[in-house]
């Protein structure tokens, strides 16, 4: 019998969510000659400001700190999406669905409330978000691919930006495997 | 003249043994392998890389193949896989797919090489009988216990199939604590618990090194070199012998043959995606079953207007994976004593236990049938992908500290055992490799298009075996059982498409393996089998190449001068 093998692609969200018909950005086409400055901990080279205070929001609540556990913003989740989505290896439909959903849902926000989604109270993205999720295609297609790019995040090797200090596995009694990936050794670089 | 006495295309369980036999016995050889040649040095406990992206396959944008299968109504609906969900890669480097199985390896039992004789023909299905005998296989399961290195307990059961030797020349690998739940169960059951032989080293041997224990195994390359796969245990040795070269990243896309349908060279495009042709007197495809079928289609010649070896139409058919069912029992912490909840959470070793006294099944509810092996296992532990079967809540997204409090609770409030069973998947009509008509790879070459229609004799087995698993896991007291059978072939587990047999206008290869119209052809990975068993096919595998080397080697006048004294 096969082994489980859950790969990341857009073909499972389809499969899942209905088609996505994502448009190319002008996002998408940025340059990947950036990479090894993304590699850095600190700074967003793809994410502008506003996309990245806007994903992290989402991020957070989804996947929100606990008394107890880590949150997204502990795990390194957006930083770790931005080099899921910009390694060059990823699908290119991928790295369009998540930025064209940051977009639609910074207009939507803008158009509900005339705000950005990250000023929002947190009923207020709560009702937002579930009626994208429940009510729209793209947006459960979006919403689902942020969460497992966030599991991804918290349960892969430090190595690729996520599960900082291993927090995800503490968190959840994992026994990582031995052994582990060196930063050269990661996906995109073997 | 030739660049090579022999060209092998693909460097998986079908061409390692090939060119290790060869080239040890003076023979020049050339493995061409698709894929990249990765070592230990390569291999990391990564989820990201191992699983979660396509490190080991290909860009599906790229290479694919177009998969038909029939929808709720019936209807036979055709999806590339670059749309479908799925694959059918399993590993292109060198080594293929034997560097990511799990290695769980079980003989194929006598009556499986006569199973038309032994259960009679059924509608709808193209059962045949093999054209050898388990005895004349028999040494050869023997040598790759010895020379991919086989680790294992022999124990006497009412379905041990014959063995020339007493017991695995390796000792088992360390068992987990649960194998011994099972085996109490067994014995009060009247059941014969099998230890599973697994194809890991359990001690160092022949420069490699035994098994780590790291937990991760299935879908991993092993990085201590103890997993059996082609490259580590016979290929390394095929280059140290001096007469083997491998070029990696290498895709043959055609056989030329000349006028007499003879193959006179092979066609490739090498790493910088530049046209090459190397000229051999002897060629070996082992691609895997799907892309042997699809290279012989691809290469028209002279006297192959139809593809090589194809003058009876029968390349691409009888296509088989294996069939099954599987299943996951939840073992709460709390429902344990604290001694057994310890014990369950012991990671590293393995449950290794396997039942087979449904093998072959004579009941009224049956009938007289083929049945199958049922395996017991953990489920794998890769978290990333448990963790996202936890996001959904009936059909509705789950987020928040819901969605939290599930997944910790799902992590570490329970352990989780499986079964998953093996049983024929019967060669029928619907299951075949053509070319597609109207999608081409990157190359501009057709893709494979495969059907995968499934005859619902194999569901029946499937489910009554699952039923069984279900049981067990019941009965080593899981506080829930989740199980099912499934239609959809495991893309891991494919054979057939060029079977062996002695009627030129019903198989491909003779039994020796080599096609019946081509002379200086032969097929070595799993396309020759006419029926798969109901094991895993790669123990088998191995042991035909091995066989079918030595065919070889009789064919080209046995060893080269001056390497007397050099064997395999």
């Amino acid at each position: 019998m096969p082994p489980p093998i859950n790969r990341l692609d857009r073909r499972k969200f389809l499969v899942r969510g209905g088609a996505a018909v994502a448009a190319v950005t002008a996002l998408a086409g940025l340059p990947f000659a950036l990479r090894e400055e993304m590699t850095k901990e600190t700074s967003f080279v793809f994410f502008s400001p506003q996309q990245h205070r806007t994903v992290s929001a989402v991020q957070e609540h989804l996947f929100p700190k606990g008394p107890d556990s880590p949150g997204a913003t502990d795990i390194g989740a957006a930083k770790y999406l931005e080099w899921a989505i910009t390694v060059p290896e990823t699908d290119p439909d991928v790295r369009n669905t998540i930025v064209n959903g940051i977009s639609r849902l910074q207009d939507a926000t803008i158009e509900r409330f005339g705000t950005e989604f990250a000023q929002l109270e947190f009923m207020q993205k709560e009702q937002l978000l579930r009626y994208l999720a429940d009510e729209t295609r793209w947006g459960r297609v979006w919403l689902s691919m942020v969460l497992t790019h966030i599991f991804e995040a918290l349960l892969s090797d430090p190595a690729y930006g996520g599960n900082s200090d291993q927090v995800g596995w503490r968190w959840l009694e994992h026994q990582p495997g031995f052994p582990r990936p060196p930063t050269d050794k990661i996906y995109g670089k073997l | 003249m030739v660049d090579f006495d022999v060209c092998v295309v693909g460097s998986g369980a079908g061409g390692g043994p090939v060119a290790l036999t060869l080239a040890e016995a003076g023979f020049s050889v050339l493995v061409l392998e698709k894929g990249p040649w990765l070592t230990e040095n390569d291999f990391y406990k990564d989820e990201i890389a191992c699983c979660r992206r396509d490190t080991y396959s290909r860009n599906l944008r790229e290479e694919f193949h177009v998969v038909e299968k029939p929808n709720k109504e019936n209807e036979w609906i055709a999806t590339p896989t670059y749309e479908g969900g799925r694959d059918f890669w399993n590993g292109n480097m060198v080594g293929g797919s034997s560097n990511l199985m799990s290695g769980f390896f079980h003989r194929l039992k006598p009556k499986d090489f006569r199973l038309l004789s032994e259960f009679g023909p059924i509608d709808g299905a193209n059962v045949a009988d093999w054209p050898i005998g388990y005895d004349e296989l028999e040494p050869y399961y023997a040598k790759v216990e010895r020379e991919v290195g086989i680790s294992g307990r022999v124990i006497n059961h009412p379905n041990l199939e014959p063995r020339s030797t007493n017991d695995y020349p390796y000792p088992p690998t360390a068992e987990h604590p649960v194998a011994e739940w099972f085996d109490d169960l067994c014995q009060q059951k009247g059941l014969h618990s099998i230890p599973v032989a697994r194809a890991i080293l359990s001690r160092p041997a022949n420069g490699r090194s035994g098994c780590q224990y790291s937990g991760y195994c299935g879908s991993y390359g092993c990085s201590s070199g103890a997993k059996g796969s082609s490259r580590a245990a016979l290929l390394n040795r095929a280059i140290a012998s001096g007469n083997c070269e491998i070029r990696p990243n290498c895709h043959v896309y055609h056989l030329e043959s000349d006028t007499s349908g003879r193959v006179v060279s092979a066609n490739f495009y090498d790493v910088n995606g530049d046209a090459q042709t190397v000229r051999a007197d002897l060629f070996v495809v082992a691609c895997q079953a799907v892309e042997t079928s699809r290279l012989l289609l691809l290469s028209r010649g002279p006297r192959h207007p139809n593809g090589l070896a194809n003058n009876h139409n029968q390349v691409g058919k009888n296509l088989i994976f294996s069939g099954g069912g599987a299943g996951t029992g939840t073992f709460l912490y709390d429902s344990l004593d604290p001694q057994k909840a310890a014990q369950l959470k012991t990671r590293g070793p393995f449950v290794n236990r396997a039942l087979q006294d449904w093998y072959y099944i004579d009941n009224d509810e049956m009938g007289k049938t083929k049945g199958g092996t049922i395996e017991f296992l953990f489920r794998h532990p890769n978290p990333t992908g448990r963790a996202i079967q936890q996001k959904w809540e009936s059909d509705r997204l789950l987020w928040g500290h819901p969605l939290k409090n599930k997944l910790h609770r799902y992590f570490t409030s329970a352990g989780y055992l499986r079964f998953e069973t093996f049983a024929d998947w019967l060669p029928n009509e619907n299951c075949n490799v053509t070319l597609d008509t109207a999608l081409r790879d990157k190359w501009n070459a057709p893709v494979a298009r495969i059907k995968v229609g499934k005859h619902p004799h194999d569901l029946k087995v499937s489910r009554y075996l699952a039923r069984k698993g279900y049981r067990m896991l019941t009965d080593l007291g899981a506080d829930k059982v989740s199980w099912g059978v499934s239609s959809n072939p495991p893309g891991n587990l494919m054979a057939g498409g060029c079977r062996f047999g002695s009627d030129p206008k019903k198989s491909v290869l003779d039994q020796n393996c080599r096609a019946h119209d081509v002379e200086n052809l032969y097929v070595t990975d799993g396309s020759f089998m006419p029926t798969g068993g109901s094991v895993p096919h790669t123990w088998t595998i191995y042991a035909n190449a091995f066989r079918v080397a030595e065919k070889m080697l009789v064919e080209l006048g046995g060893e080269k001068a001056g390497l007397s004294g050099r064997t395999s």
